[in-house]
């Protein structure tokens, strides 16, 4: 009889552990699920989570704004859920209709949002009016075949050039070195992310080199090119072998004697910490860096477009040319709720939420009449941006493949100078011909 | 738009498996053929005299050779022995099922009769009404299943998609004056909920046949004159005499649930396309291809995705290999050393040793794996402490995988010193004593007493650790997630040290391959499974169970 208890103890509590994980279940489905779920009257909204305040705050207006126009309580449960502009992709990598109603996203991730099935087209409507408000390139960003898929949000997420007034005097002829020198001769530190492949291809991109990708009205990647082994007319060199030079020669300054004291190698966290301890000369970084350059150096914050840099083969000068690329707002075609999520979008992304936004974050808006602004148009850091749109390339959907090659170029790079070596013109461009062939590579 | 195939009739699905039924025979015998013939080719093994005039050199050379020799003999025998088991089993089950259904048929009255059609009708007509509802109902319930919703999975199920319709489509609503979506066939339910509907069709047969056994049983219990059980002492036999079914109920459903029906449906994945592009959400329909997928694997084509399934296959094949017998067997053999050293008389601070030992199991395996992957990492603490340039678990040589093999030493010795230091207390100190009275040298003693019986003990213990090395999954993932990269192109993902699960892990998640990397665990399954009955059937503990008790 006893053996019988324990046994039936033993039935229950394997019962009760599969109720508890089915109950488990169903609690995860339904706190991510804006879309998803059906019946529910909840919207959820994504956006970075250092923004959360801020976007929780514009859904409130957005929800007085409904009661004052219409009189009634607003019908439907606004949430936020904390996913940044760069994971929203993943997110929908795994369930798409799970995924929340509206979301932020950076415009690199536009073609693989659209395969997932994560992105609805907006209407005829709105197309007008963002057609009308807000700046060509980036509308023009939003656009996949013939339909507009997302909302314009910001205009400046690219990197450009922010140093110390004190340190750095930015003129049209100062070139890269320069910049390095004078921070040198004021002991301060040039800081760039020479290992993200983000940042070092903009030697090459500045020599003339491009890369295309192109994919489908579904979002597809069909194929790509580009011309970086390709010789540039007139020159015995190709662009790769220029822009690869230069980075590999920004490498070696890291390990070079006199230099290494003064150029780092860093992202956003050393910035920071350099900002802390008041040693930054300048930096290759971009405007989410601008509040924090703000508060370090007040009026001494000077930001400018980068640099030109003269290449150390032929002795030309060429400008550097940055990745500038959006942020948008997309709505999920799966949302239970398609006409809200859209007006949602819409509010999110209009003319006094994009003010809102550069008030708290000082983030260069996409609409041309907050960007007129005065205080938008003479903030440091937005003026350096849209000077740098005078040279930059868009930050185009591209496949993994292309930052794989970057990645592995840079971190051959710097291998190199780590243990002193150089490359000869030859060997150089044998590294970018395998460059090339690597990005080019059909994706799998 | 994305080319669909032509809609399937059945017949032509029905030629399908009898083809794919023919081909797996032909298959199968040409595999058994091949071994049978290599079989042929034994060795003239050597009688009893002729191996005890062998010097001790020849001894090790001559079982060395008859090991290898003996290999295919021990595959053979054992599907030999296997295959036809299975089959008689399966034989009889389904001739025990025809003859009682033909008695039940033949011999029954009209209330057994009756309940060919109508489930349970032999219950109700013996009063015995609970019993007979509770059939009844399980019949409504299933033919209310098909006609509702279960047909028409089934009839899906058989293209995993209806009509030309791609998974979504966009239309514009006049009224929201917005583009609204409408979502059409998703393969992946179709084909889930096709799957349970089969299941549940099995389940049905299943509880039809026992209805109709039941109502004969009834009939007999009745011609007997016996007492056919009423509804109370049906419940009452279930917390009595059939408890163990009230008690397995739960854990079988669970197991049904979260592992056969897995399980099913995943091995269904093996014979679709379900690989990019389609799985995409915007045209999420994949259909069945037979066995492209295994050929692909087993010819070394390009695969979907332009990857070389098959040669990366056999190359991480190979290493898996040898990863195992290495991790395994290097494990297996310095942690017996050191417990050895360690249990010798004469060694002072035995405590210490050992504690000094397992303090790296208290520490969590993760954390010495990461901690090493960092050490050695290119510019790791190793490296920039001797300032060498050594790329020790990146570069493209053999350097990573011997690396992983010592750091894989490292966290795994303590678990066999462990458990080896138990077993050498245990072994009773007479028959050393009495090994030593006879002469025996230390050598001897290790190989005649000490040996066996760690092997004894431990055989079982030894195949789950190869089991488990075969896929070792955190070792690698966390040492050096795969790499070094494989040559770019077509490799999956790939990397040199990858095993085939960690392989199997980047196909699933970077890069969506769902039906290869089904395929491939099939093989892991088919793999795994055998090595480990073969291995563990023929392992002593097994077979002489009472030695050594």
């Amino acid at each position: 009889m006893k053996k019988r208890w324990i046994s039936l103890l033993l039935c229950g509590a394997i019962t009760a552990t599969a109720a508890c994980g089915f109950a488990a279940c169903g609690e995860g489905g339904g706190g991510n699920g804006g879309g998803g779920n059906g019946g529910s009257n909840q919207i959820m909204v994504w956006g970075p989570g250092h923004e959360q305040t801020f976007i929780q705050g514009r859904l409130d207006a957005y929800k007085a704004a409904y009661e004052a126009e219409n009189g009634t309580a607003y019908p439907y449960e606004l949430k936020f859920g904390d996913v940044g502009e760069d994971s929203a992709k993943n997110k929908f990598t795994n369930n798409a209709a799970a995924c929340a109603d509206v979301y932020h996203f950076a415009s690199d991730q536009l073609m693989d949002l659209m395969e997932l099935g994560g992105l609805a087209q907006i209407s005829p409507a709105m197309e007008e009016r963002i057609k009308a408000n807000d700046m060509e390139e980036v509308v023009a960003a939003c656009k996949i075949g013939d339909g507009y898929y997302a909302y314009p949000y910001t205009s400046d997420n690219g990197f450009c050039l922010f140093y110390d007034k004190n340190v750095v005097t930015m003129t049209a002829d100062t070139t890269l070195e320069d910049v390095i020198n004078m921070c040198k001769a004021a002991g301060k530190l040039f800081i760039m992310p020479l290992g993200d492949a983000f940042y070092v291809a903009s030697f090459i991109y500045g020599a003339g080199g491009e890369y295309t990708a192109n994919y489908d009205a579904n979002g597809h990647f069909v194929s790509s090119t580009t011309t970086f082994a390709q010789t540039i007319p007139g020159s015995q060199y190709s662009y790769g072998q220029l822009g690869g030079d230069e980075l590999l020669w920004l490498w070696s300054l890291t390990q070079d004697d006199d230099y290494k004291a003064y150029i780092l190698s860093g992202g956003n966290a050393d910035v920071n910490s350099a900002l802390d301890n008041q040693s930054v000369g300048a930096a290759v970084t971009g405007p989410w860096e601008a509040t924090q350059f703000e508060d370090a150096l007040g009026p001494d914050f000077g930001a400018s477009a980068l640099p030109n840099w003269e290449s150390r083969l032929d002795g030309q000068t060429y400008p550097w040319v940055p990745f500038i690329g959006f942020k948008m707002i997309g709505v999920n075609p799966h949302s239970q709720h398609l006409a809200e999520a859209h007006k949602i979008a819409a509010f999110l992304s209009s003319e006094e939420s994009q003010e809102a936004h550069f008030d708290s974050f000082l983030v260069g808006p996409s609409n041309k009449n907050v960007a007129a602004l005065d205080k938008v148009k003479n903030s440091t850091a937005f003026k350096a941006i849209t000077e740098q749109k005078a040279h930059y390339k868009l930050q185009a959907p591209c496949p993994q493949s292309y930052w794989n090659a970057m990645t592995s170029l840079t971190e051959d790079c710097k291998n190199l100078a780590a243990s002193n070596e150089t490359l000869t013109a030859d060997q150089m461009q044998a590294r970018i011909v395998q460059l090339a062939q690597e990005m080019t590579e059909v994706a799998s | 738009m994305k080319n669909l195939p032509p809609v399937v009739t059945t017949g032509q699905i029905a030629l399908i498996v009898v083809l794919n039924v023919l081909a797996a025979l032909l298959i199968l015998s040409v595999v058994l053929l091949f071994i049978g013939l290599v079989r042929k080719r034994r060795m003239n093994e050597a009688s009893e005299l002729q191996y005890l005039m062998m010097d001790a050199k020849e001894k090790t050379a001559y079982r060395l050779k008859r090991f290898f020799y003996r290999i295919p003999d021990a595959v053979y025998t054992f599907y030999a022995v296997l295959i036809p088991t299975l089959a008689k089993k399966a034989w009889r089950t389904i001739a025990g099922i025809g003859r009682t259904l033909k008695d039940a048929l033949v011999h029954g009255d009209w209330k057994t009769r009756c309940s060919f059609l109508v489930m349970g009708f032999s219950y109700f007509a013996r009063k015995r009404y609970a019993r007979g509802l509770l059939f009844f109902a399980l019949e409504v319930f299933y033919i209310l299943y098909m006609a509702l919703f279960g047909g028409y999975q089934i009839f899906r199920f058989f293209t995993l998609y209806e009509g030309n319709l791609q998974g979504r489509e966009k239309y514009w609503d006049d009224v929201e004056g917005i583009y609204q979506y409408r979502y059409h066939d998703n393969s992946q339910l179709i084909l889930i909920y096709g799957t349970l509907t089969l299941i549940f069709t099995i389940a049905f047969l299943y509880a039809w046949y026992k209805n109709i056994k039941a109502a004969y049983t009834a009939q007999e219990y009745e011609e007997a004159g016996r007492h056919i059980p009423i509804a109370k002492e049906d419940l009452h036999a279930l917390v009595d005499a059939q408890y163990h079914k009230t008690l397995l109920a739960v854990p079988l459903a669970g197991l049904m649930i979260f592992t056969i029906f897995p399980i099913i449906f995943m091995i269904f994945i093996a014979f679709t396309n379900y690989y990019p592009p389609n799985t995409a959400e915007v045209d999420n329909l994949f259909h069945w291809v037979g066995w492209e997928n295994f050929s692909t694997l087993l010819t070394g084509g390009l695969g979907a995705g332009n990857v070389e399934f098959g040669r990366v296959f056999g190359t991480l094949l190979l290493w898996t290999v040898i990863w195992a017998v290495f991790a395994t067997f290097t494990n297996y053999i310095l942690g017996m050393l050191v417990a050895i050293i360690i249990n010798k008389k004469g060694i002072r601070l035995k405590k210490l040793w050992r504690t000094v030992l397992v303090m790296t199991i208290a520490v969590p395996q993760f954390v010495s794996l990461l901690l090493m992957s960092q050490m050695f990492a290119d510019n790791g603490v190793i490296n920039s402490l001797f300032g060498t340039k050594i790329g020790f678990l990146t570069e493209h040589s053999l350097l990573p995988k011997v690396m992983v093999i010592l750091i894989n030493i490292w966290v795994g010795i303590p678990h066999t010193m462990l458990m080896v230091s138990g077993i050498l207390m245990n072994i009773p100190a007479d028959l050393y004593e009495s090994a030593k009275i006879d002469g025996a040298g230390p050598v001897k003693q290790y190989m005649k007493i000490t040996l066996p019986y760690i092997l004894h003990v431990t055989t079982p213990s030894l195949i789950t650790a190869f089991i488990g090395n075969l896929n070792n999954f955190g070792v690698i993932y966390l040492l050096t997630g795969g790499g070094p990269s494989m040559s770019a192109a077509f490799s999956g993902g790939a990397g040199e040290t990858d095993l085939l699960i960690t392989w199997l892990y980047k196909l699933v998640f970077d890069k969506k391959q769902y039906a290869m990397a089904s395929v491939v665990s099939i093989f892991m399954f088919i793999l795994t499974s055998v090595v480990s009955l073969i291995a563990y059937n023929r392992s002593k503990a097994v077979k002489n169970e009472e030695d050594f008790m």
